[in-house]
């Protein structure tokens, strides 16, 4: 191994997520943080560095908003960065908390995840707008929903899915949504297919049902070195791989039916980690889901289906909480099923996984056995792929 | 290359505009915080049992030991001393201000922080660091820093 330390993960914690929440992000990030610390039986004593991640600046309307974090985030008289991929930081951050460790630089990292988007008003979507190239894009009002739907319609269109199953992604993680404390009131819900289908159409093809919502929420880890989870009572899970890759910026000069980014940041997480035959090897994934097709998209990105076949899993059952020889996806609800605080919401994918693997799931744990998982997040100029495998 | 850059005089601007603006909640802490300034003209602290001092503006968590602080808020009473002070003549866009404009930084005894606030009822001149300066209240409150009008020196 040519890292200094291995690193393991030994407590998460998440806030409640919500439509609007009373909370400054300041306070949002010392509520993750603390029950991250709680749940690991440290204090900030313990903390040798802290990272930070947070979606962009613009939903929380305040600049520079890493700096405005720190001390919410515990970084007081502490090396402290925050790292940034957008709708990819949730997953980024426990990448950036890694190598940390891994470099033998600290024994301990908090890492911490905040996103505050209510303030952003008429609608965040117009943060979205900003994003994009302002001659070319921005003049024609785009924004992520309809720049969602253009890939979705290209998905659909390469292997014939039908929209019910699309709403059968979106029944699924709000049903599992609905076992899951930090659920954001509403999101989290029991529906039949035929609602879903009926939701409003907001950019054919994305539905509302089918698109996760706008939320306020924090979130944390705490990674430590080997030595240091020699000392700790509970078992450790070690981060046995990480990946990151980057697509073009430019939609035109894209396949859009298929996620190369994953594919690559999978295949870099899967080396690290021995992974010759990721369906074989990992047991459990969340694959980041802020849109219904996005879950089966970034399921093949993952190599845990083969291309268009994603869809005729999920009729199977391959991808549902209490399968016995599938791989659950999504078991804690995902960002359709429990809300989409950005950065929060990727850092509770990589939280389930983590209780998941320590048996700590409660309603949600899963039927199957479960060795190693991971977990995935997209986002920047969503071009950037970042994943994250865990193992016991 | 060097020629090829730089030549602005044929060069097109578009405007254009983020489409976006804000509202801000206060918080957990500055939710009790502003209030009390507004319904009560009272300068709460919020104590940090582990730190043993008090955090003016208040807040819901001790930034060093990183622990929550007590609900037990107390009032800060006396007046606050000039820890640092500027005196300042352009406006924030660059703008020559009409008179002077003093700002200084308020700390009290067993509070950690304190406040940034306009100091008047003095000439820029006159003002020391070491000074005492006590709240004036703004004749309408809303519940926000500018509650108070000001501070001005005071006796100790």
């Amino acid at each position: 191994m040519p890292y200094k330390n291995r690193v393991a993960v030994v407590g998460a914690g998440l806030t409640k997520f919500m439509r609007r929440a009373l909370e400054t992000s300041k306070e949002l990030a010392f509520e993750g943080a603390s029950a991250a610390l709680e749940d690991a039986g440290l204090t900030i004593d313990d903390i040798d560095c802290v990272v930070s991640v947070t979606a962009p600046e613009a939903f929380d309307g305040v600049h520079m908003n890493g700096e405005y974090l720190a001390d919410g985030a515990g970084a007081w008289g502490k090396p402290y960065m925050r790292t940034y991929v957008g709708g990819g930081s949730g997953v980024f951050g426990l990448v950036t908390g890694w190598y940390h460790i891994a470099s033998g630089h600290f024994d301990t990292c908090l890492v911490v995840a905040e996103e505050k988007m209510s303030p952003a008003l008429p609608h965040p979507q117009g943060c979205f707008n900003a994003i994009y190239d302002q001659f070319t894009e921005r003049p024609l009002g785009v924004n992520l929903l309809w720049i969602f739907s253009l890939e979705m319609n290209r998905y659909m269109q390469t292997y014939g899915v039908p929209m019910e199953t699309f709403a059968r992604v979106a029944q699924k993680n709000k049903r599992n949504g609905l076992d899951h404390p930090s659920a954001q009131s509403g999101v989290a819900a029991d529906l039949d297919i035929e609602d879903i289908m009926a939701s409003e159409i907001m950019a054919w093809p994305v539905q509302r049902l089918m698109v996760s919502p706008v939320s306020d929420g924090g979130g944390a880890m705490v990674l430590v070195s080997e030595r240091f989870a020699r000392r700790l009572s509970k078992p450790p899970v070690w981060i046995e791989g990480v990946g990151w890759n980057l697509d073009t910026s430019y939609w035109t000069n894209r396949d859009l039916y298929y996620p190369r980014y994953v594919e690559k940041a999978a295949r870099m997480a899967y080396e690290m980690a021995g992974i010759s035959d990721p369906r074989r090897d990992i047991h459990i994934a969340e694959p980041y889901d802020p849109f219904a097709y996005k879950e089966l998209h970034h399921l093949e990105g993952l190599m845990l289906a083969d291309k268009g076949q994603a869809p005729k899993l999920l009729e199977q059952g391959f991808w549902d909480r209490d399968t016995e020889t599938g791989i659950p996806a999504s078991p804690s609800g995902g960002l359709l099923g429990v809300g989409n605080p950005i950065a929060a919401a990727g850092m509770m994918k990589c939280a389930e996984i983590y209780w998941q693997l320590q048996g700590e799931a409660g309603p949600r744990q899963v039927k199957r056995e479960v060795r190693r998982g991971l977990a995935q997040a997209w986002g920047d100029l969503m071009q950037v792929g970042t994943v994250v495998v865990m193992g016991k | 290359m060097l020629d090829k850059i730089g030549q602005t005089q044929n060069m097109r601007q578009v405007a254009g505009t983020i489409p976006i603006h804000h509202r801000y909640t206060l918080g957990v802490a500055g939710e009790r915080f502003f209030r009390a300034l507004r319904d009560e003209g009272r300068l709460l602290a919020a104590p940090c049992a582990r730190c043993k001092v008090a955090l003016l503006p208040p807040k819901m968590y001790c930034e060093r030991c990183f622990r929550e602080t007590s609900e037990e808020w107390v009032e800060v009473s006396g007046p606050g001393r000039v820890r640092s002070f500027t005196v300042l003549r352009y406006d924030l866009d660059g703008q020559p201000l009409d008179a002077p404009q003093i700002v200084a930084l308020l700390e009290w005894p067993g509070i950690r922080g304190g406040l940034l606030h306009r100091l008047g009822e003095i000439a820029p001149g006159a003002v020391r660091t070491g000074m005492a300066a006590e709240p004036v209240w703004a004749r309408q409150r809303t519940g926000a820093l500018t509650d108070i009008s000001h501070f001005r020196p005071s006796s100790d």
